[in-house]
């Protein structure tokens, strides 16, 4: 796990954008742009949290970093080798380090095959010569790593519960020991007590293997929790990235405030102006900034020119022309130590 | 449509006041025979709304939030059998005839669903499905109807109203949708409004939007709501009173205010730990609840909850508690909240 050098990003993204044919529809034949524009990297080790409203783009940036979607344009560098000039063969491989996390663990599951059989697919895959016997024994350590009974091995995925389906699905993930975990809104469908139990689940399995995790979310509050650093799409582009503490702490671009203040709060009353009732399409606009029908800050500027990502402070980057730098009212820089 | 066994006994349980309760269920059962075996859904339901009132209901998966709704609409399956009683304005609305059962709901009494693609017909324009309502329970003509439509989709927020009355659900997005279902449950004007889970395929921003409408449109009509969901936070905002559900019974029943600030029921505090809030202070682990909730079909001697809770004795797992008042007036069913 310590192949590369530390200056070698695990994962790069750099201008990665994916369209798709809008064609037959009342569109007629036009390309959408789904992702645009996108650049980050991620470390070894490291968790990233990607948030952003349905429609931004974050499920097909996960599906076109493990090339299930083809990208228009752009590189990802895996250690430093750009995915998208590998074979078939050698992708495949590749993918055994990248795994992923669905959000309906149910459907991701196939409904004929039992637990065990679900968990040797990696296995079978990936080390075909591994000997029947170890692969049972590998495959009832993973049950337990899991949190799972032992018995579950034999039963099939409708027998189980939506958190026990998670479960199953995150095993299946880790055993081809990935160095890179992506979760699509994995506890998004569940009850707030078995959220937790996964996302427990997921922060000791990371803790363990020291694998990197990129953590798609629309909870907010998941999210925050999870992640060292954050990225916040909006209209298939990234709007802003931060540290956790800056991004929740002093958001600069107005999307990410208007989120924030979106989230309903047990203990705060919140204020009930928000986001414009405007239905603005949430693709990305051909010029201006995608935002500016929504936002409250919106200026002639943003219609005239798209903002581009720039550096604000030390790792805080934001794409607006106008960005929100006067403090944040909500304290939410509340830490203590774990 | 429900062969119900009915007995109407009034319960005086689970009316923390009884002044002009639009809404009064009591002692609410709803079975089911699956495979020879019983499974009870909802079991001694009792609660009150009144004329105006928001009431949230909480609960996981399973908890029988959604078959509280389907029971109130009339709408549970034909296998369903139902005891106990539930009145709406008035009226035993268990016993009901269907015809009136379908002459109240859309008028008096609207429902609100999760998914607005499927509750929304897909090969109907909405100026249609709308204007339908009115057409069926008003009697007026078309045009008067379309009009009205037209008004009403301005109301909950439609950009361009016109312009949607003639689109098809699938062509509007999942905010426009839970739009237009509000305001088609609005159309009539009902006296309760039942809103099980309206935001919760919906993004947090969206979702905002959601509750501020049914905040607005509560003034504006004067109606009671009775909004369910799985997260406290969601009802937080809008309901005066929460009642907390687990395993098909009522375990919490109290003014929101009272029940935020001080939760008596392990259950409800498991809830409120668990959820994680965007101001909260950051641990190394998130709390949880261990275990599952019981699944369908077992039944439990002593309280249901016991198995998951830190506080269970073996008095809880004998003996079931009931939900009674506790001093402040809040019902809660445990042994624990009550000093012995």
């Amino acid at each position: 796990m310590s192949l590369s050098p530390p200056d070698v990003p695990l994962l790069e993204v750099r201008s990665l954008r994916v369209e798709f044919d809008a064609a037959g529809g009342f569109l007629r034949r036009r390309r959408f742009v789904a992702v645009d524009e996108l650049s980050f990297s991620l470390c070894a080790g490291e968790t990233l949290g990607l948030v952003g409203e349905s429609g931004s783009g974050k499920s097909t940036l996960a599906r076109a970093l493990l090339r299930l979607v083809p990208a228009a344009a752009g590189e990802v560098r895996w250690r430093g080798e750009n995915l998208f000039d590998l074979g078939r063969r050698a992708m495949r491989e590749h993918r055994r380090a990248m795994q992923m996390v669905f959000q309906d663990a149910l459907a991701s599951l196939d409904p004929r095959m039992t637990i065990g059989e679900i968990l040797a697919e990696p296995l079978r895959l990936f080390e075909p010569r591994v000997a029947w016997r170890e692969r049972c024994l590998r495959i009832e350590r993973m049950i337990e790593r899991v949190g799972l009974p032992r018995s579950t091995s034999n039963r099939y995925p409708h027998e189980l519960s939506g958190g026990q389906c998670q479960r199953v699905a995150i095993g299946r993930a880790m055993m081809s020991g990935p160095e890179l975990l992506i979760c699509d809104e994995s506890v998004s469908s569940l009850d707030v007590s078995i959220q937790g139990q996964i996302v427990n689940l997921l922060m000791d399995l990371q803790a363990q293997s020291g694998m990197a995790m990129l953590f798609i979310s629309h909870n907010l509050a998941v999210v925050r929790h999870l992640s060292r650093r954050v990225l916040v799409m909006y209209g298939g582009r990234l709007v802003e990235t931060a540290a956790r503490e800056a991004l929740f702490g002093a958001p600069l671009h107005p999307y990410t405030r208007d989120l924030l203040d979106a989230v309903p709060s047990i203990g705060a009353v919140r204020s009930s102006v928000r986001m414009a009732v405007g239905e603005a399409a949430p693709g990305p606009s051909q010029t201006g900034c995608a935002y500016r029908w929504r936002c409250g800050r919106a200026a002639p500027i943003c219609e005239a020119e798209r903002p581009r990502l720039e550096n604000f402070a030390a790792d805080h980057q934001v794409a607006c022309h106008r960005p929100a730098v006067l403090g944040y009212s909500a304290a939410m820089n509340a830490e203590s130590k774990p | 449509m429900c062969s119900a066994t009915r007995c109407a006994t009034r319960s005086t349980r689970g009316t923390p006041s009884d002044v002009a309760a639009i809404l009064s269920v009591a002692n609410l059962h709803v079975t089911y025979r699956r495979a020879g075996a019983h499974i009870e859904s909802l079991r001694e339901v009792s609660l009150d709304v009144e004329a105006g009132e928001c009431v949230g209901i909480v609960g996981e998966s399973g908890s029988g939030k959604s078959q509280l709704c389907l029971a109130i609409m009339g709408l549970l399956p034909a296998d369903a059998h139902l005891g106990g009683s539930i009145r709406f304005a008035d009226e035993q609305w268990l016993s009901a005839p269907r015809e009136r059962l379908e002459r109240v709901r859309g008028a008096k009494l609207a429902m609100v669903f999760q998914d607005p693609l499927s509750a929304l017909t897909p090969h109907l324009k909405i100026g249609v499905q709308m204007g339908e309502v009115l057409v069926n329970h008003r009697g007026v003509s078309w045009t008067v109807a379309r009009a009205a439509a037209l008004a009403m989709l301005s109301r909950v927020g439609i950009a361009d109203p016109a312009r949607c009355l003639d689109q098809y659900p699938h062509q509007l997005s999942g905010g426009m949708r839970q739009r237009v279902m509000i305001g088609m449950g609005l159309l009539c004007e009902p006296q309760l409004l039942i809103a099980d889970e309206p935001t919760t395929s919906l993004d947090v921003s969206v979702q905002a939007q959601v509750l501020d409408l049914l905040a607005k449109m509560r003034r504006d009509f004067r109606m009671a709501i009775l909004l369910v969901s799985h997260d406290l936070a969601v009802v937080a905002g809008l309901a005066e009173r929460i009642i907390v559900m687990y395993a098909g019974r009522v375990v919490e029943n109290a003014r929101a205010r009272d029940l935020f600030d001080r939760p008596r029921h392990p259950y409800t505090q498991a809830l409120m730990r668990c959820a994680p809030e965007l101001g909260g202070p950051l641990l190394a682990r998130l709390p949880t609840l261990p275990g599952q909730p019981p699944s369908a079909g077992e039944r439990l001697e002593g309280c249901e909850f016991a198995p998951r809770c830190a506080y269970a004795t073996e008095h809880c797992r004998r003996h079931r508690p009931a939900l009674e008042p506790l001093e402040d007036g809040r019902l809660v069913a445990c042994h624990a909240a009550r000093p012995a």
